[in-house]
């Protein structure tokens, strides 16, 4: 008695084996693994299936064009040349693979470790110590449920689940899930609410009972909008907020901040060359989060604009003078 | 750990087949390290994998690979197989992810041959749209480095600016370990010049040069490794008092606890730290919101952090 594992790899060492396209027929005599006495329709439905798990394990089967009913392994299309990558590359991958197998809130792990195994042969690279904390709040159910949102996604099925908001309030929601982003520890969906037909983002640590759309599972739900990006939902910590509280600030980055004006502006907002630093023109919602962002991101970094802010700035670190002098 | 699927296990076969070369010899432990398995679950795959091959189906067709003990050998060729099997769609996907976690964008070069190493079509800027990983921007060349660096056991000079830094200070380091904690990289180090280890924020390394010189990974232990950027293990505590205008949040301040809410709606937490700036400038940031108790020089940390801010706004 062979196991369906068992079955699966024959039948792959068979299609790479053989030289001419080969029938189901072929396969289901010559294949160890396959009930002879199998009726036709069984025969055929797990054939599929095995088809499809093959292909999903890498292999390229295609029907063979000149007689139908017959398959070949496209064997360029199935095996690999070596990756060529330089000695700096394969160490990062060996790096970025290494940190994130051990990270529960990585939601790819299974697919990185099958991945690695493929291709640590044909890289030459030892390995990497490396370690990550993608997100740090109950890393393996973000993980799991990050991982059933982005096959949701993929596969464009709607998804149903229980949402606690800041407020403490919990509701039910239905979103066609567009995409996902991780930010400062956590990961984010973003996705169509159905109820309020507009996009929303949701904290994934605050959702429970995912459930993805079962119904006609190779049919999409919905499409997603044309150029939609989820970076782009990214916010700053202070562009967090009510639409109706939003401003314009003005920052300067002196000479020995400018250096970090890429990374600190993380492509939000304009910035502008002045002299030794640099101008920052970003829109903001919350007015307390703005200075503390100025304050936190250390000295070099100044508030210009609104000038009331700039006053409030000022009065707050007097009061940090006044209840510790 | 789960049972696995048959799908999910015929995918660690197929992954397996491509080391099955002629003459490889190698320990099941190196083996099992290298595919992400246990030794256990290589061993069984490896079993399964001796069972399969192509009619007759005599011992020359199977799978020409053998479990001593510790020691796996592959005693033959599969004719039928040239090698690694490319990744599937997913599997390139997450190596995409991963790299997009590390800092690389969905263009770098590294992309565009993991895309030729796929049998579907891999297209990472598709990718990119829809699952995005905010890290803070390092340059990569100095990431690639680093990660050679630790690997090949080579110490580097860094040229490292802190936040408040006029300059770039410069450092020779052995590098130890590369750790991703909530958004930003960091690396783990022997610092020469403070004599004991250092983490490093990689985005605020300015420069990076080899020494070509050589060390030993575990001259001075392995205490320092750890699966988080930041460890409270003895550090000194400061107690800060939350005023009722800021709710104290434990993860905004790692390693923290709180230890009493008072009457009028006040927290009081120890907070620990490494360092007396790094506290500083988070109180000062809270803007009289939240005030340090005690210790006394992390007060006047705070004091003259504010003095200087106030100048400079």
């Amino acid at each position: 008695m062979y196991s369906a594992v068992e079955r699966l790899v024959n039948l792959a060492l068979y299609l790479a084996a053989a030289r001419v396209p080969v029938s189901a027929e072929d396969i289901r005599s010559e294949v160890l693994g396959y009930a002879p006495d199998q009726a036709d329709d069984a025969f055929k439905r797990q054939f599929e299936r095995d088809k499809d798990d093959l292909r999903t394990a890498g292999l390229v089967i295609r029907t063979d064009a000149e007689n139908e009913g017959y398959y070949r392994l496209d064997r360029s299309g199935t095996f690999a040349a070596p990756l060529d990558l330089n000695a700096e590359e394969a160490a990062s991958v060996r790096a970025a693979a290494s940190a994130l197998l051990g990270d529960a809130s990585f939601p790819f792990s299974d697919d990185l470790r099958l991945a690695m195994a493929k291709i640590t042969s044909t890289i030459d690279s030892g390995d990497v110590a490396a370690a990550a904390r993608l997100a740090d709040e109950d890393p393996a159910q973000q993980g799991s449920i990050v991982a059933q949102l982005a096959e949701a996604a993929s596969i464009r099925k709607s998804v149903d689940f229980g949402y606690t908001n800041s407020h403490g309030i919990s509701a039910p929601h239905r979103v066609d899930p567009y995409g996902l982003f991780l930010h400062d520890g956590r990961w984010y969906l973003v996705g169509r609410d159905t109820a309020l037909d507009e996009p929303r983002t949701y904290t994934v640590a605050r959702m429970s009972d995912i459930a993805v759309n079962p119904a006609r599972p190779k049919s999409p739900d919905f499409e997603r909008p044309d150029g939609f990006d989820v970076a782009s939902f990214v916010r700053l910590p202070f562009q967090y907020g009510p639409a109706q509280s939003r401003f314009d600030a003005l920052l300067r980055f002196g000479a020995s901040a400018r250096w970090r004006a890429s990374s600190l502006t993380a492509g939000h907002g304009e910035l502008e060359a002045d002299g030794d630093g640099m101008l920052w023109h970003v829109s903001a919602c919350s007015r307390p989060r703005l200075l503390q962002f100025v304050v936190d991101n250390g000295s070099g970094v100044q508030l210009l604009k609104p000038a009331d802010e700039v006053e409030a700035l000022q009065r707050g670190l007097q009061e940090v003078l006044s209840i510790h002098g | 750990m789960a049972k696995l699927s048959t799908a999910q296990r015929t995918r660690r076969l197929i992954a397996l087949l491509g080391r099955m070369q002629d003459g490889v010899v190698i320990s099941l432990a190196e083996m099992a390290a290298e595919v992400g398995s246990s030794s256990a679950e290589l061993a069984e795959d490896l079993t399964t994998l001796s069972l399969c091959g192509i009619a007759p189906y005599t011992p020359w067709e199977l799978v020409p690979v053998s479990i001593d003990g510790d020691r796996v050998e592959v005693f033959g060729s599969i004719p039928a197989m040239r090698g690694p099997v490319r990744l599937s769609l997913a599997e390139a996907e997450a190596l995409s992810a991963a790299l997009s976690a590390a800092g690389f964008s969905a263009d770098d070069p590294i992309n565009l041959k993991l895309a030729a190493a796929t049998s579907a079509s891999l297209d990472a800027e598709e990718l990119a749209r829809t699952l995005h990983t905010e890290t803070a921007k390092h340059d990569v060349a100095i990431f690639e480095a680093l990660a050679a660096a630790t690997r090949d056991h080579q110490a580097v000079v860094l040229a490292y600016q802190r936040d408040g830094d006029v300059a770039a200070r410069e450092r020779t380091v052995e590098p130890l370990q590369l750790l991703a904690d909530r958004g930003a990289w960091y690396l783990t180090a022997w610092c020469r010049e403070a004599d004991d280890f250092r983490t490093f924020r990689i985005d605020r390394i300015r420069n990076l040069q080899g020494t070509g010189e050589q060390f030993d990974p575990g001259a001075h232990g392995t205490s320092a490794l750890s699966a988080e950027a930041f460890s409270a293990r003895g550090l000194p505590v400061a107690r800060l008092r939350f005023t009722n205008q800021e709710s104290y949040i434990e993860r905004d301040w790692p390693g923290s606890r709180l230890i009493e809410r008072l009457e009028n709606g006040d927290e009081l937490a120890e907070v620990p730290f490494a360092g007396t700036d790094w506290i500083a400038r988070r109180v000062v940031a809270r803007l009289g919101r939240v005030e340090v108790l005690e210790p006394e020089v992390v007060r006047e940390a705070v004091v003259a952090l504010a003095r200087e801010e106030s100048s400079q706004h």
